[in-house]
């Protein structure tokens, strides 16, 4: 395990010569009408740490930007700060120019003056220059004491496991190892073939043992039978697996993972009152058959009616495989006994199967007189004691039907073993218990992580040919997944320092991807071990890790405060207004800030916003610091419930807020002066509003505490 | 480096730059609605259109963001030629979006006097196409794309469902000029698309471990246990 490289960036330069350059944007008019960014860049010049400015119409052109690149070599900036409009935008683009010079991307950020300042205080110019200070000032301090992002990559293993074994597992096993790719079917019966009942689906059965037959033949293919997978752990491109054979443990590492368990017809279970002996399931009737036809004796029943979709599962859903089976049935006990009346009810018919051939069995059957009737989806057949009562669509008419055997199609349903398999590998499941696939439409074939694949009945049932097709999707799929060198991520990532970690278990919980395990060390006390390709830097774990082992780079534990002790001492607060500090989410209230800014809304300028990850990230120590910095008022925004980017972030932040806020009343302080507010990505209306209503909420409480 | 005359001042340039990026390095303003620097030039929405001088050939009108310069050229980006264009262009763009305020005072800014043409329906999208490059260049997601064409060319996802790739990040939404855009639009229904019960299984989630979902087993328990009291 963790043998991904982590690329830390080539320059790391000690605190102590940190060189800050600022470029100071005019963005054509629309900046510098507001703002006079030629003393913008003065200010900037004075700030700590700064040793190069420049102001730009358009540092974002080409030519801005090799002219940025040059001023980092000539000056031997090692951190820029781009005075401009929303990172949102430009950031990416800026940050490509940083690193084209050598520098860590997180060693490049952008404060934004459009946005949150130009676009917003357009009537009051001397409060936005203000602003746009205390902003410069924030960022410039973050800079100081941001830590370098790590770009981190990840080799593909070019293995992979199949679990199952049906024919599309085969088919897809077959292709990947004709192209190099070595692959290990973990089957949980004994054989190939054997998870496919006999009674019904004899072909495909015939047809997956010969390809079974076949397959274990090649050199790339291993084939455990009786084995199932206990343990799944690692990321795409490198899967750690164990497998259970017999009593045999076996690990090996992979790189992708089909899922292609065969799917299982349902049983008809207990929960009814009909005579099993004239009652019975396609499976059954198809093994009485079987038994008629090896005695060669005509078989001895005279009205037979067949229920498709009696299954109320298969009335929203089909299944697939029934109608075949049905139609076929039905020839044959017309071959066995031509005097014998063959009923069939359905309600809507599926004939799979690539060219005519079904459909020609269908014609078949209707000249040798089997009768079909169809029935409407809210009237089903109902099954009485000797008849069948039926309401015929076509003619409305109610019918009764004598019976001597009723034939019940059952859906297909997932083996037993799936909802463990899918809770193993973190995978969704749909209502009727099979892996979801998540966007069928647009991207079939894929699966929830990159390196997962669910093929056949895992997903829902498909007969042999519908299945077959599914097999060469796949593999294209696994082939193109494989033919990547390494998998690259650059979202931050947090890591763990172990000197520090206590073992205490807090963060293995909260994390969202399940990056966080517990490893136990020189058998004294449990460690923490990051995954730092699994990560996706929500900062959850940060905050609550008791000892602070655990840090954020780009977005760490130092980077917050400075920003708000750099906001609240710097002076750019208008004089008597209340001080506010805003943590914001990037994906909701960030965004809606900036939708705000980019409509022209206004709102009080006595804001400060902060950006973080996700909202998981608001540390009560950092709100804490805002306050005894002398913040007058903490405003958070999270993204609404249910709509968290890292799972289900917003809700830890409402629960700590809802502690934070209990303390705060204890100790003295005023809770109100505490919101968390929801706010969707394009609620820029909304932002404003609560803005103001809060800004509006502190003057009074400050003039409540004046007059006492 | 590539010597040209823009309004009639030699400027001097880095070859592969677009006449845009020419004049804005040189303080020349162009109103332009399709173009941003983070994004590949675009040529959509015709505002940014200059007159190229290029004896013989009489003169011509061509989109300073996708023109590359060249040496030698003479260019001018205020001519009567130019201005006439600008004028129809935000003449027309202001007769579907007549509300929109960026428009209104782009109308201002070139001189459109009265309006000549007005559509029965607002409709502010003006089909620059920014959110949908935003959303492949700058975020690798396209979730959205242009749809069908001539008057009813739109922005809209694939099949015009909801998006189940939209990650929300609402880029689209900030770079619309006009403020058209809606993130709606793109996962307005998020309830149709077959992703959504793990997003609805998470309201029952509180904290890691908590979970707030009914207990069906028990319930059922009850049922029987009360059926078989009145029995």
């Amino acid at each position: 395990m963790n043998q991904f490289q982590i690329m830390l960036s080539e320059k790391q330069p000690q605190e102590s010569d940190i060189r800050v350059g600022v470029v100071v944007c005019d963005c054509g008019a629309r900046i510098a009408s507001v703002i006079d960014t030629e003393a913008l860049r003065r200010q900037a010049a004075e700030m700590p740490g700064v040793v190069f400015t420049s102001r730009e119409a358009y540092p974002c052109t080409k030519d801005g930007q090799a002219r940025l690149l040059k001023a980092i070599g000539d000056h031997q900036l090692n951190r820029v700060l781009v005075a401009g409009c929303s990172p949102r935008l430009i950031r990416s683009m800026f940050r490509a120019t940083a690193q084209e010079a050598g520098l860590a991307r997180s060693y490049l950020n952008v404060a934004n003056i459009r946005e949150q300042c130009a676009y917003i205080h357009t009537q009051d110019p001397s409060t936005a220059f203000q602003k746009a200070v205390g902003l410069l000032e924030m960022g410039v301090a973050r800079l100081g004491v941001t830590g370098a992002e790590t770009t981190r990559s990840s080799e593909v293993v070019k293995s992979v496991l199949m679990i199952g074994s049906d024919i599309s597992a085969l088919t897809t096993a077959q292709d990947l190892a004709e192209h190099g790719i070595r692959v290990t079917i973990v089957e949980r019966s004994s054989g190939f073939g054997e998870a496919i009942p006999d009674d019904l689906r004899k072909a495909t059965r015939m047809q997956t043992v010969e390809k079974g037959h076949e397959v274990s033949r090649h050199p790339l293919i291993d084939v455990m039978f009786n084995a199932h997978v206990t343990e799944v752990s690692g990321h795409p491109g490198e899967y750690a697996v164990r497998v259970q054979q017999n009593d045999r443990i076996i690990l090996f590492s992979v790189g992708v993972i089909v899922v292609a368990n065969a799917a299982e017809p349902k049983s008809l279970g207990s929960e009814h009152w009909f005579d099993r002996s004239r009652v019975k399931t396609q499976a059954e009737f198809e093994a009485e058959l079987d038994e008629a036809s090896r005695q060669e004796a005509p078989i001895d029943l005279k009205d037979v009616v067949m229920i498709f979709c009696a299954d109320e599962s298969q009335r929203t859903k089909c299944s697939r495989t029934c109608c075949n089976i049905g139609i076929r049935q039905a020839l044959k006990l017309k071959q066995l006994n031509p005097n014998a009346n063959v009923t069939i009810l359905f309600r809507e018919i599926y004939l799979g199967g690539i060219g005519e051939a079904y459909e020609n069995e269908m014609i078949q059957s209707r000249n040798l007189g089997v009768t079909f009737f169809r029935y409407r989806k809210d009237r089903p057949p109902v099954i009485g004691d000797q008849t069948v009562d039926l309401l015929d669509s076509l003619t409305g008419e109610a019918l009764r039907l004598p019976y001597d055997r009723v034939v019940m199609t059952m859906p297909l349903v997932p083996q037993d073993n799936m909802r463990q398999l899918a809770s193993l590998l973190g995978l969704p499941i749909d209502e009727d218990g099979f892996l979801a696939e998540p966007r069928t439409r647009l991207r079939p074939g894929r699966y929830a992580e990159p390196g997962i694949y669910a093929l056949g009945s895992a997903q829902q049932p498909v007969d042999t040919a519908e299945s077959l097709f599914q097999a060469y999707l796949t593999s294209a799929r696994v082939l193109r997944f494989m033919g990547q060198e390494s998998i690259k991520i650059e979202s931050p990532a947090a890591q763990i320092s172990p000197s520090l970690c206590t073992g205490c278990g807090n963060c293995p919980q909260v994390c969202p991807v399940k990056a966080i395990q517990l490893e136990s060390r020189d058998g004294v006390l449990s460690l923490s071990e990051i995954d730092q390709l699994r990560c996706i830097g929500c900062g959850n774990c940060v905050v609550v890790c008791p000892v602070k082992a655990i840090s954020l780079p780009g977005w760490d534990s130092v980077e917050i405060p400075v920003q708000m002790s750099a906001a609240l001492q710097s002076g750019t607060y208008r004089p008597g207004a209340p001080k506010i500090v805003a943590l914001a989410c990037e994906w909701s209230a960030y965004a809606a800030a900036d939708i705000a800014g980019a409509r022209r809304m206004t709102y009080p300028a006595d804001v400060r916003i902060i950006r973080t990850n996700c909202s998981a990230r608001f540390d009560p120590y950092h709100i804490l610091w805002a306050f005894l910095n002398g913040a007058d008022g903490v405003f958070l925004g999270a993204c609404p419930a249910g709509e968290c980017h890292y799972g289900s972030g917003n809700l830890y932040a409402l629960e700590r807020v809802e502690v934070l806020k209990k303390e705060l009343r204890e100790h003295g302080y005023d809770s109100r002066r505490l919101h968390l507010e929801f706010l969707s990505v394009d609620d820029g209306k909304k932002f404003v509003q609560t803005i103001e209503n809060f800004v509006k909420k502190i003057k009074e409480l400050d003039s409540e505490v004046a007059r006492r | 480096m590539i010597h040209l005359m823009i309004d009639d001042k030699p400027i001097e340039i880095t070859e592969g730059r677009s006449l845009l990026e020419a004049c804005r390095e040189n303080g020349i303003d162009i109103p332009t609605l399709c173009y941003h620097p983070a994004l590949e030039p675009y040529g959509g929405c015709r505002l940014c259109m200059v007159e190229l001088f290029q004896p013989p050939r009489k003169s011509r009108l061509v989109a300073a963001c996708v023109y590359p310069c060249e040496e030698g050229l003479v260019v001018k980006t205020h001519s009567e030629m130019v201005l006439q264009s600008r004028r129809l262009t935000v003449e027309l763009l202001l007769a579907s979006a007549y509300n929109s305020p960026d428009i209104i005072a782009l109308a201002d800014q070139v001189g459109v006097g009265e309006v000549r043409f007005k559509l029965p329906e607002e409709n502010n999208c003006i089909l620059c196409g920014l959110c949908v490059r935003a959303c492949k260049e700058i975020t690798n997601i396209s979730a959205i794309s242009v749809i069908q064409r001539g008057m009813a060319k739109k922005v809209s996802t694939p099949f015009q469902v909801a998006s189940s790739r939209c990650i929300s990040c609402g880029t689209c939404v900030l770079i619309c000029p006009t403020g058209a855009f809606k993130l709606s639009d793109v996962i307005g229904v998020r309830s149709d698309v077959p992703g959504e019960p793990p997003y609805l299984r998470r309201y029952y989630r509180v904290g890691s471990e908590i979970d707030l979902r009914p207990n069906f087993v028990q319930d059922v328990a009850l049922l029987l246990g009360r059926k078989r009291d009145t029995e």
